[in-house]
């Protein structure tokens, strides 16, 4: 494309932008994520009552006017620890999502642009980590560490960057002998700006896809190790720790609104945040495969 | 094939034991003193340093770890650090077949619901029954399968009555393989749901590449009937990336029915470890975490063999 002439040539984000409204389902769940983004900060001015404000009188309400979503065990809102355990669960998703996307980047980049005996070694670690289950590493490591929002984020973290590791190491080997980059390396760059200033802007594209993908996720990790009693303890609401509820039959029997609303709103923000995803992919690299 | 065997094997095993190195030198990082615990309380100091040397615990953890392996290749998993000192390998042979029966069950399920959806979606495609399975299948990988097993428990056991809220094996004893799959039903499909959604998409877009190649066109223009083109022509290539995903799917089953079997206080391998973890039961999260990683491994072992069925082209030499 010509610079030369009066047309404004389009930016790469522009063009991305572009194809990303042409998906209706990938807006759709852009609106639904601003809503509960929103509401997860602005969870104090919107919550009815103190999410951690105990009342044995009220306890195990059904949904009334006065406790739109009734109360839980101790007598504590539902609504409100709703609202305030999404803070909870949409940042540990954030968290752990950086952590395993700034490790895999690394590691990848790491891996391919070295080759060799480095990237020997690295592609073992990462069978090593690929082989054992996500779920069954994470209460391991829970079960020596204990329970606790930062140990959680990390856990989610350090185990789950072999696939952004994978694809970053996956884009740097076809790049690596490239022209640009024999260019840059005749020039005198050193090792780290090819990485950071040549090879990691081409595989950008497809580490934002992965990276939103993610936070759906390490949402869904946080629900699961919590639900275990491994994650968020009480009394911290997260949407996972409120569904631990539902482990007594009794809750789980004649309390649905105990458990149900966390769940739905897990389901609500996870489909969002895939809509999301899966227009991105679309709209940043129409290379991808749609699978 | 003989040969290729042992080449898988000899690459899989040291990355077998490379995590079991991995998850020793992890658990002997954990807190807490647990040859003190099960001693008597009263035990002096010089007896305890005794018993450390007795057991070799004083050793460095390179020859303690040799000697778990020694014993762990001998099928000896030490014992239960709770009061019952059972040994870890009875506990864990007791809740294979039940977790194998679940995710066993949870993979042929995704099998198949997942193939057939996917070839209707792709030879339909834009059609009302493509829409709903592609929202189905964004569904089905944003539910969390606890909440979905918590749901289906909720509806169709404590609602309902069709199926037991646990357990695997029936109070009198009479075991079929009809009374375990009536206890596992539910298990599987909460297990499932997420493969099936996956598996449903890959099918669809594997099926879509397909039918635009040049033999498709050739076996139409001969005038095959379209089932034929279909399910003769197109299904057996579209399947190969599908087998690919079953490899993959082996590590999120195993780790899925570690959830999935809370839920449903189903007595496999998972509840015994997230009950481990608890107790901080050390022997066996290690017996269980590497038993883990060797049955994936043979699974995905079994899924290349899978290759070989739905493309000859592949010689394994």
């Amino acid at each position: 494309m010509s610079q030369n002439n009066k047309t404004k040539a389009e930016s790469p984000w522009a063009m991305a932008w572009r194809h990303f409204k042409k998906n209706k389902m990938a807006l759709f769940g852009l609106f639904l994520l601003t809503i509960i983004v929103f509401t997860a900060i602005f969870a104090p001015l919107l919550a009815p009552h103190d999410p951690n404000e105990t009342n044995i009188l009220k306890a195990k309400q059904a949904p009334s006017s006065e406790f739109i979503l009734g109360t839980d065990r101790v007598g504590r809102d539902i609504l409100s620890r709703v609202l305030y355990g999404g803070r909870v669960s949409i940042t540990v998703g954030i968290v752990a999502m950086t952590i395993s996307v700034t490790l895999g980047t690394f590691i990848g980049l790491i891996a391919g642009y070295f080759g060799g005996w480095v990237d020997t070694i690295l592609s073992r670690i990462i069978d090593v980590f690929r082989s054992i289950p996500f779920l069954v590493m994470a209460i391991t490591i829970g079960a020596i560490w204990g329970p606790g929002l930062y140990k959680l984020m990390v856990i989610i973290g350090i185990l789950s960057w072999t696939g952004v590791a994978r694809l970053v190491r996956g884009r740097v080997l076809t790049l690596r002998e490239r022209e640009f980059i024999h260019a840059s390396r005749a020039l005198g760059s050193s090792d780290l700006r090819i990485m950071l200033k040549h090879l990691f802007p081409n595989a950008l594209a497809p580490i934002i896809v992965n990276a939103t993908l993610r936070v759906a996720y390490s949402i869904l990790a946080e629900a699961g190790l919590s639900y275990l009693g491994l994650g968020i303890m009480p009394p911290t609401a997260s949407w996972g720790s409120m569904l631990n509820a539902a482990r007594s039959v009794s809750v789980l029997e004649s309390m649905p609104w105990f458990w149900l609303p966390p769940g739905i709103m897990i389901i609500i923000t996870v489909l969002s945040i895939n809509f999301v995803g899966d227009g991105l992919r679309d709209a940043l690299d129409p290379k991808l495969q749609k699978s | 094939m003989s040969q290729y065997i042992i080449r898988r094997l000899l690459q899989g095993i040291p990355v077998i034991l490379l995590v079991s190195f991995l998850i020793f030198i992890l658990i002997n990082a954990a807190p807490g003193d647990p040859i003190a615990k099960l001693q008597n309380p009263n035990i002096t100091k010089e007896d305890l340093q005794a018993k450390y040397e007795e057991l070799g615990l004083n050793d460095p953890i390179p020859v303690r770890y040799a000697r778990w392996l020694g014993d762990f290749v001998t099928g000896d998993f030490g014992y239960s650090m709770d009061s019952t000192r059972a040994p870890v390998n009875e506990l864990i042979a007791e809740r294979l077949k039940p977790t194998l029966f679940l995710t066993i069950g949870a993979m042929l399920l995704s099998i198949i619901l997942a193939i057939p959806i996917g070839i209707i979606s792709a030879t339909r495609q834009y059609s009302l029954f493509d829409y709903g399975a592609t929202l189905g299948a964004f569904l089905g990988v944003s539910i969390p399968s606890f909440f979905f097993g918590l749901v289906l428990l909720f509806a169709f056991s404590l609602k309902l009555t069709w199926f037991p809220s646990g357990g695997f094996s029936s109070a009198m004893g009479n075991d079929t393989f009809f009374s375990y799959l009536h206890h596992a039903t539910l298990p599987i499909i909460a297990l499932g749901l997420a493969r099936v959604a996956s598996m449903t998409r890959y099918m669809r877009s594997s099926m879509l590449e397909v039918i635009k190649e040049d033999y498709i066109r050739t076996a139409r223009a001969k005038g095959l009937k379209e089932k034929i083109v279909i399910y003769k022509h197109a299904l057996r290539n579209a399947l190969i990336p599908v087998v690919t995903l079953i490899g993959l799917s082996i590590p999120l089953l195993f780790g899925g029915a570690v959830i999935i079997e809370e839920v449903f206080s189903y007595p496999g391998m998972g509840r015994l470890l997230v009950r481990a973890v608890w107790q901080r039961n050390y022997t066996v999260i290690m017996g269980v975490d590497v038993l883990v990683a060797v049955l994936v491994f043979l699974g995905n072992l079994l899924a290349d063999f899978l290759y070989v069925i739905v493309d000859p082209r592949i010689q394994y030499d």
